[in-house]
């Protein structure tokens, strides 16, 4: 009985393929040869590297490859979208590492666009929250394995990291001081994943498999801890300067919202959507991503490689919290939004663009001509983004739109 | 690295990539975190080529780091991981199968973490209890544990599909629900 369950077992798991990938052996093998010289140039130049990669002046100012700026389809809300394509005009900067690191991502930035804040890899270590001002790069000395989640225009950092002994924690970065966010009774870990004007953090709470959607009322080992209402569990992913709190239920089954006095309710999603997450708030709007309704068809089958074929069973959605309209965003994943609504999309080709509420698109660039890109951070004023591209940290500079 | 050394490591890949990409999506339940996982993995490998080339079970040591990689993505949170398994966007090999591994997926998403890695590890990788205890770093009799469980798990969870036991081709006539 239980090798006839192994033998089906065995059957069963072999019908799962991923989606195609632009991954390849050649690549990987550039990729390797990159990350070796990099670690001698680190080993010759030391802390000269650290000019060339951060401080300088315009030396990291590479590639500015992107493409023609391109256009698609509006929300749902705003059938006038315009179609009008313009000059490509955002560069792509590339941030600097701390001695030692191989590579890096942006997780989040500051409204104001001043600070971004993620992670840096390194040999010895696969994950160090970091912040960068400019583009000058700041390590945060968090104990254990970790990454910046969030960072405000005063420059507060939050985030979570787990030490050795497994221990889940969450973070705040102030003053060049980290402090360790309380966990209340009940809970053995948490994270901070988004942090708001006055200094209040998002997060989630954990026991087991069990979650919580929380808010601490401030970034020290003291503040208070609310913990959000929601059936069965949630998970909090953003918190706007308002104090309106999105996450999503813990099974899934529903993206949803607190108010400031911590009322939840779920968020309704477009037609032919189900469950889901929202993954941000900036101002009145928020950002998620949303599975499908029912199952996938034949139709449903892309081929965009030759023998493969895969589905995208997901839906990006915009949400003006204010109206209570929900917008679905053809062609890629929204992983930012600005309080005007304008949002970064990461296409399924590996570019991204800023999006803005007519559905014009804006092309970020690629630091090499065959590197991609992934935007995870947008200043309010739509001038300034962050993110990663081929593995580097990258900030883009745009000019304002006309 | 020489360009011998080189071309011996693309022949590998070549041959491993897309097994890899499977075991990691299936661990992780996300493309894009399996290709970091995979990407990470063998950059690893490539800057320990001299070395690894030399093993005599090159498959098993990739493996390894493999399922390291994935437990060190832990480190993302455990939002996040949670978080990676129901945003997984559906794919599917071309034909019938779409829906068998649709409800495989979502099984496995159902699954705890430990549960879905002794089984991926075991099953896919076609890895011994010990082995797997090494890799995992637990006990032979946690493995054991966890895969009488899991099994069970995904029993019921797969329902009617579990017992499905039609051939690839006569599937493609099933009505789809």
């Amino acid at each position: 009985m239980m090798q006839d369950s192994e033998a089906r077992l065995r059957e069963l798991l072999s019908t799962v393929e991923p989606p195609a990938s632009r991954m390849t052996a050649t690549s990987l093998v550039l990729r390797g040869a990159r990350t070796r010289r990099r670690r001698r140039q680190w080993l010759v130049t030391g802390a000269a590297g650290l000019a060339t990669l951060g401080l300088g002046s315009g030396v990291g100012m590479a590639g500015l490859i992107g493409g023609p700026t391109r256009t698609g389809p509006g929300l749902a809300q705003q059938p006038g979208a315009s179609t009008t394509p313009a000059a490509p005009d955002c560069i792509a900067q590339r941030l600097a590492l701390p001695p030692g690191a191989t590579e890096g991502e942006v997780n989040s930035g500051s409204p104001n666009g001043r600070y971004l804040a993620g992670l840096v890899v390194a040999k010895d270590n696969p994950g160090k929250p970091v912040r960068w001002d400019g583009t000058r790069v700041e390590p945060i000395p968090v104990a254990g394995i970790g990454e910046a989640q969030g960072v405000n225009d005063s420059g507060v950092v939050v985030g979570e990291a787990q030490t050795t002994d497994r221990r889940h924690f969450a973070w705040a970065y102030a003053g060049g001081k980290v402090v360790e966010l309380p966990i209340p009774d009940g809970y053995t870990g948490a994270e901070a994943t988004a942090i708001n004007a006055a200094g209040h953090v998002a997060g989630v709470l954990f026991d087991g498999d069990r979650a919580a959607a929380v808010v601490w009322r401030g970034t020290t080992a003291t503040a208070r801890v609310d913990v959000l209402d929601a059936p069965g569990g949630a998970m909090a992913f953003g918190i706007s300067d308002s104090g309106i709190v999105v996450g999503g239920l813990h099974d899934g089954s529903a993206a949803y919202r607190w108010d400031a006095k911590g009322r939840g309710s779920k968020l309704a999603g477009p037609a032919e959507t189900a469950g889901g997450d929202a993954q941000g708030v900036r101002g009145d709007w928020a950002y998620g991503l949303l599975p499908k309704d029912g199952k996938p068809g034949p139709s449903d089958m892309t081929t965009d490689t030759p023998g493969v074929q895969s589905i995208d069973w997901n839906v990006a959605v915009v949400w003006n919290l204010r109206t209570g309209m929900a917008g679905a965003v053809a062609g890629g994943r929204v992983e930012a939004v600005s309080s005007t609504g304008q949002a970064v999309v990461n296409h399924p080709d590996g570019t991204a663009s800023i999006r803005a509420v007519d559905g014009t698109l804006r092309a970020l660039p690629t630091l090499t001509a065959k590197g991609t890109a992934y935007a995870q951070a947008l200043s309010d004023d739509g001038t300034r983004a962050g993110g990663s591209s081929a593995g580097d940290p990258v900030r883009w500079s745009c000019a304002p739109r006309r | 690295m020489s360009a011998e050394e080189d071309r011996e490591y693309v022949e590998y890949v070549s041959a491993a990539l897309d097994r890899l990409r499977r075991v990691a999506f299936l661990l992780c339940g996300d493309a894009h975190r399996a290709d970091d996982i995979v990407q990470s993995a063998l950059l690893a490998v490539y800057l320990h080529w001299k070395k690894i080339r030399t093993v005599g079970n090159i498959d098993g040591y990739v493996h390894r780091i493999l399922v390291r990689r994935y437990i060190d993505e832990t480190r993302k949170g455990w939002a996040r991981v949670l978080l990676a398994w129901r945003d997984t966007g559906i794919a599917a090999a071309a034909g019938p199968s779409v829906e068998d591994s649709h409800a495989v997926q979502a099984a496995l998403a159902k699954i705890s973490r430990g549960q879905r890695a002794v089984l991926v590890l075991r099953f896919f990788c076609d890895m011994s209890v010990q082995e797997t205890a090494t890799v995992l770093g637990t006990s032979v009799g946690t493995v054991k544990s966890q895969t009488s469980r899991g099994l069970a798990a995904m029993r019921d969870l797969l329902g009617e599909d579990w017992y499905a036991t039609e051939s690839a081709t006569t599937r493609g006539t099933r009505k789809v629900r």
